[in-house]
């Protein structure tokens, strides 16, 4: 072989900025977040989605000012920039550890719909295994085969969103919806908090888009993408509310999976099982975007090789899944991870884009001086 | 390159269930057991079995006191493993359906192996007789009875029974389920009536044609026949009647309700019947060539079911359930708060309702 | 010693050397050839013939010149350099030397043992041109220039191998081709050297891989001028090798290999259809066996009743599990494939008798196999046919096994978890640095709109200019 090689392209199509957002924002919640919303603003539970989903938007035009003052660097950079070298370190290790919880509770929960679903008897230990064997496998790639990846798993799960079509047809939504507004609007802002923690993950542009090719045209894929997976997010929720009675949606704990229930076509039924299957491309589109932010932090931060930094990440999530043995732990770990999500999507951003414009404007000041 | 491939193998394969290998369970049958038993409930299985020259269903009994339970009565009994993926047909006894069925379907919701398309049944006398009889066509119990539900409630009577449908109406507050009420004549099985429940609990029956009035009153439907009465005193300039009374077929017919609140105080309803279907066979000799026939029989139709809708609802108001669904009409129109089955029961016997109904006949036949 | 006794050495042991000698002019001439191996007309005519009647008297003083002038064949150098006598006269050339010169003449007389043009036999289709490639790269070349005369059209040819000499063409468009892809592939080649013998244009494909660690083949080959026209136009370069009747195109995406070179001149409808078709057929092709194993040993969940009791049935006979049984009905498969191939076209349909009817029907009947398995078996076979290309078919082929045996031991999870890792690894392959499983339009936007599916001709950019015709559209037709 020669020695001479092309450089492979390492700067994406602003369009995969949309891709990693459906990732980090569809993972395991999407499976199961009806019943928390539902909870709070009960048959308005849509309302509240919307409402979230419009935060949403407004953080993220935020998320992307705060970029674009930056020349489009990621977090990690804009830290150290903001708060100097220790303090910024300081800050990029919080937010590592952020997601290693995040990725944490995704693949122990999808181990758990495994366990309950299919092979209730295999250990934990030798699924996550499997996802860190592929995490690998994928990561030594880089950013780009995570961006082909994950567009190739997206599409392949995608048309599974099409078989809503038989649960919306057994839908009552004029009973189920009507009348509108009934909940306070305390009860929805609290059920938007509780979406909150479902759809964070859209700060994922802050690590991304510095290997974009056009910067300036990330913003718009960016809140296409948010769009869609708010509408996604919404669409389900309606479903869920018109095909579930009041109760019934509280009583279940997989609200999503269990709308596939009725699906059947001459050659196959019980479409459940297909969802939860593929739903492992979705969840390993999810890791790999998740590893990869944290192997470039602590790249970042302690100057490691990515390789064992992706190592000993592994192992120490090996362990914390490992110890994560029953479902209530689970659901303790989830709710706090939860509140994490929301902490970091939605306030965070906020923060730092205050600072960043005290922290400028101080600067220039000083400068003119 | 196989390294990921070697590392599943080695770590070894998960349990592993051949579908010949596996007693597939397509019905189970919950009855109460004797009284002097120590046990709650019997429970029977039935079950595919690959045999020799064709595969047919066995059916299994044990008692226990939960319902899964039993299973490890059961396994003693069988040979093959016994699976529950497949259920199609629940059946509970009678007894067992007055006393509550909830804790027995509870069971099956939990169980992610368990579709939500089970049909629930409610056997006269045991379930355990039902699943133990011999249908006419010889074909398999389970299968037969998974197929005559399946066919009448595409077709017939018998409003959607699945587990979904059931828990559905069961967690509302304002609507109850109904299941379809099988019985063994002979060497015959058949839907003699629907079962109505009150939460969980079979407290009456509806025969065949207040059911088809129930079905009809819940949103668009489609029914293959329905037979109906006229009274001829006002038809009499039409034709000559040679008997009493007058009877005519519709089939093919498409039913449509729209239901409105239109006072909330008392409450009252007024309930919209569209009725389409092609007059098939009438009782005796009319010439249908006028058209001013034709709408005189449709009047005449339209009056009959209307007060047979009257007399339907009379009923299910003595007994204060809701198969319908019209609290969860009054709850999605009014703004209440905690509105509850029981508040919602005592208004249900204070209701009024008003039918509006409309019969068309979409054609009379090919001759006139 | 001279030029005359040091080639005796050399071809001492070569029964071809053939060396005749007149005397003209007082001087001996020497013509020197291998038999057989040059033109026997050629060599009469442009030679010998001329020799004989050679002038004597007009000319004072024989000299290699005076002869190049004299000899009417197309090709002729002075030349005294042994090493490339040799290997000219291996090649069919002739060697005229006059005694006691010191260069002598290389004349061209090679004989071209060529077919004539073909039909394309493996990549057959109903549209379009339908000739072949040959082993002549001459005539291969030609063939190119036919289509595209265009001075745009570059072919730079560099020589390869110690022993076999095989010349390697690099054809593409210049500024439609990347600059940087066309050196590195030059620098690749150069660099391929010491290789010994460079007989086939795969073998040379191979040898440039990006990745050699992979099933999937990263350079696209084929025997049709009008693909390899159509590659060009669409910013890819073309690898021709001397002997082979293979062109092959890179980079490539692994879309490409799985069009048909009709699928652009059908209607755009019908051919979008057709690329649908394909790809579905190709999905069914590698995960059908696996899903059936998966369903019928993990999921007896999500198989239908009425499919269920006929699945138990078929199944009950056999005393295998069903990945056994899989397996062994895929080897089998492979076996008849592999024979069909191999054996005389005479023999073929026995074969497809013995294959189709005594090993299907008796294993069934044996209770071997179910006959469910063997209509699914033989279904992803028949999709795996629907490749024109048969390097991607054979890997296809191969992948099959992989996921059956993960689907044997971990059902539908298994089966993901294969799929999840050929994603990632087709994610990872380049081809000279081009993502392998990235849409080429994803990358550059004029690069190629048909990499997925087809475009409509007129809706395409670069066409746009010359040939779209806009009728306005106030109202319907009269």
């Amino acid at each position: 072989m020669s020695n001479k090689e092309v450089e492979s392209p390492t700067l994406l199509h602003p369009m995969f900025t949309m891709v990693f957002m459906f990732v980090t924002q569809i993972s395991i919640g999407m499976l199961a977040f009806q019943k928390y919303v539902y909870r709070e603003s009960e048959h308005d539970a849509w309302i509240s989605v919307v409402v979230a989903g419009l935060f949403a938007h407004v953080i993220l035009f935020l998320i992307m000012k705060t970029l674009k003052r930056y020349q489009y660097q990621d977090l990690f950079h804009i830290h150290v920039r903001l708060f100097g070298k220790w303090f910024g370190g300081a800050c990029n290790l919080i937010i590592i550890c952020y997601w290693f919880s995040v990725s944490v509770y995704i693949l122990r929960n999808y181990i758990e719909v495994l366990h309950i679903w299919i092979f209730a008897e295999v250990p934990v230990w030798v699924f996550t295994a499997l996802f860190f064997a592929l995490i690998i496998y994928a990561l030594s790639g880089g950013l780009r085969v995570i961006g082909i990846v994950s567009l190739v798993n997206l599409l392949l799960v995608g048309w599974m969103a099409v078989l809503l079509y038989l649960p919306i047809r057994q839908a009552e939504w004029k009973l189920q919806l009507l009348p509108l507004m009934e909940a306070s609007l305390g009860q929805i802002m609290m059920g938007s908090l509780a979406m909150g923690a479902t759809l964070g993950g859209f700060e994922v542009v802050y690590y991304v888009s510095h290997r974009m090719k056009q910067p300036h045209r990330i913003s718009t894929y960016a809140q296409l993408g948010l769009l869609f997976v708010n509408l996604l997010y919404v669409i389900v929720m309606l479903v869920s509310i018109g095909y579930y009675s009041e109760h019934q949606i509280l009583n279940n704990s997989w609200g999503t999976l269990s709308l596939f229930k009725i699906v059947q076509f001459a050659f196959l039924e019980r479409l459940e099982f297909v969802l939860i299957m593929l739903w492992l491309l979705i969840i390993v589109a999810n890791l790999l975007v998740n590893y990869w932010i944290m192997t470039q932090g602590l790249h970042r931060v302690f100057n490691v090789k990515r390789k064992y930094a992706c190592i000993v990440i592994m192992l120490m999530a090996l362990v914390c899944n490992m110890l994560l043995k029953t479902g209530d732990q689970l659901a303790v770990v989830s709710g706090l991870v939860g509140k994490f999500s929301i902490l970091f999507s939605f306030a965070y951003p906020v923060v730092i884009y205050i600072v960043a414009h005290i922290v400028e404007c101080v600067r220039s000041r000083a400068k003119e001086a | 390159m196989y390294t990921l491939l070697i590392l599943m193998v080695v770590t070894g394969c998960a349990e592993s269930k051949i579908i010949d290998k596996l007693g597939i369970l397509v019905a189970v049958g919950y009855d109460l057991t004797e009284e002097d038993s120590n046990d709650r409930i019997r429970t029977t299985v039935l079950s595919y079995k690959p045999g020799a020259t064709s595969t047919s269903t066995v059916p299994t009994s044990a008692s226990n006191n939960t319902s899964k339970g039993v299973r490890e009565k059961l396994s003693l009994r069988t040979s093959t493993k016994e699976v529950i993926g497949q259920l199609r047909v629940a059946a509970y006894g009678e007894p067992l359906a007055r006393e509550g069925i909830i804790t027995l379907t509870d069971t099956f919701q939990r169980d992610s192996e368990i579709g939500t398309s089970v049909y629930l049944v409610v056997a006269k006398d045991s379930a355990e007789q039902l699943l133990n009889a011999k249908n006419k066509q010889q074909a398999g119990t389970g299968d037969y009875l998974y197929e005559l539900v399946k066919k009448n409630i595409e077709s017939g009577i018998v409003p959607s029974p699945t587990l979904h449908n059931f828990l559905n109406a069961y967690y509302r507050a304002g609507k109850d389920p109904v299941l379809p009420y099988i019985e063994v004549r002979g060497d015959e099985i058949l839907i003699s009536k629907l079962a109505l429940m009150k939460d969980d609990r079979m407290i009456g029956s509806l025969n065949l044609s207040e059911s088809f009035l129930v079905k009809a009153m819940m949103g668009s439907n489609h029914f293959l026949t329905h037979e109906i009465e006229l009274n001829t005193d006002r038809l009499r300039k039409y034709y000559e009647p040679t008997f009493d009374k007058l009877y005519v077929t519709l089939s093919h017919i498409v039913t449509k309700s729209r239901i409105k609140l239109i006072n909330k105080d008392t409450p009252e309803f007024h309930i919209q019947i569209q009725m389409k279907g092609e007059m098939e066979e009438i009782s005796d000799l009319v010439n249908l060539e006028k058209a001013e026939v034709i709408h005189a029989l449709q009047r005449e139709a339209a009056e009959t079911l209307k007060s047979e809708f009257e007399d339907v609802m009379k009923k299910l108001q003595t007994k204060q359930v809701d198969p319908v669904g019209f609290g969860s009409h009054y709850r999605s129109s009014v703004r209440v708060k905690d509105f509850t089955a029981k508040k919602w029961r005592e208004m249900l016997k204070e209701a009024k309702f008003e039918f509006d109904v409309k019969v068309t006949f979409v054609n009379v036949g090919i001759t006139s | 010693m001279s030029i005359l006794n040091r080639l005796h050495d050399v071809f001492a042991e070569n029964c071809q050397w053939t060396c005749r000698f007149f005397s003209i002019h007082g001087s001996t001439v020497h013509v020197m050839f291998l038999n057989n191996v040059a033109d026997d007309e050629l060599l009469s005519e442009g030679i010998l013939r001329p020799l004989q009647k050679l002038d004597v008297h007009a000319v004072e003083q024989l000299t290699p010149d005076l002869l190049l002038g004299q000899l009417p064949l197309k090709k002729g150098e002075l030349s005294h350099d042994l090493d490339q006598i040799c290997h000219k006269l291996m090649l069919g050339w002739s060697y005229v030397w006059i005694q006691d010169c010191s260069e002598g003449l290389l004349m061209c007389t090679a004989a071209h043992h060529e077919r004539t043009l073909s039909k394309a036999e493996i990549e057959s289709d109903e549209y379009g041109p339908q000739v072949a490639f040959v082993e002549e790269l001459s005539t291969n070349l030609a063939l190119l220039y036919k289509l595209l005369p265009d001075s745009k059209l570059c072919v730079s040819s560099l020589e390869m191998g110690n022993v076999s000499k095989t010349v390697v063409n690099i054809v593409y468009l210049k500024e439609y081709a990347n600059e940087d892809q066309v050196a590195l592939l030059r620098s690749r080649i150069s660099s391929l050297q010491h290789i010994n013998g460079m007989l086939d244009s795969l073998k040379l494909a191979q040898l440039l891989d990006d990745n050699v660690a992979t099933l999937f083949p990263t350079m696209l080959h084929t025997e049709r001028p009008d693909r390899v026209c159509q590659g060009l136009l669409a910013n890819k370069i073309a690898l021709f090798v001397d002997g082979s009747p293979f062109a092959v195109l890179c980079p490539v995406t692994i879309y490409e290999f799985f069009h048909a070179g009709s699928d652009m001149y059908q209607r755009w409808i019908v051919g979008v259809l057709l690329r649908l078709l394909r790809m579905s057929a190709i999905i069914a092709s590698v995960f059908v066996t696996s899903i059936y194993v998966a369903a019928i040993t993990f999921h007896y969940q999500v198989i239908p009743p009425e499919l269920l009791k006929t699945l138990i049935e078929s199944h009950s006979k056999v005393p295998f599990p069903p990945i056994l049984e899989a397996l062994m009905l895929e080897v089998m498969i492979e076996l008849l494939r592999e024979s069909s191939i191999r054996m005389p076209s005479k023999v073929g349909q026995t074969m497809g008798v013995v294959g189709g009817i005594v090993i299907g029907q008796a294993a069934v009947e044996a209770g071997f196999v179910s006959n469910i398995l063997l209509m699914i078996v033989a279904l992803g076979t028949l999709s795996s046919f629907v490749v024109s290309n048969f390097a991607m078919g054979n890997s296809l082929q191969i992948i099959r096994f992989p996921l059956i045996v993960l689907a044997g031991t971990w059902g539908g999870i298994g089966i993901v978890v294969g799929a999840s890792f050929i994603i990632i690894h087709l994610a990872r392959q380049t081809s000279l640095g081009v993502p392998y499983l990235q849409p080429m339009n994803m990358l550059d936007s004029k690069t190629d709109e048909h990499s997925v599916l087809r475009m409509i001709w007129k809706l395409m950019k670069r066409e746009k200019s010359s040939y779209r015709i806009r009728k306005p559209k106030e109202d319907f037709a009269e």
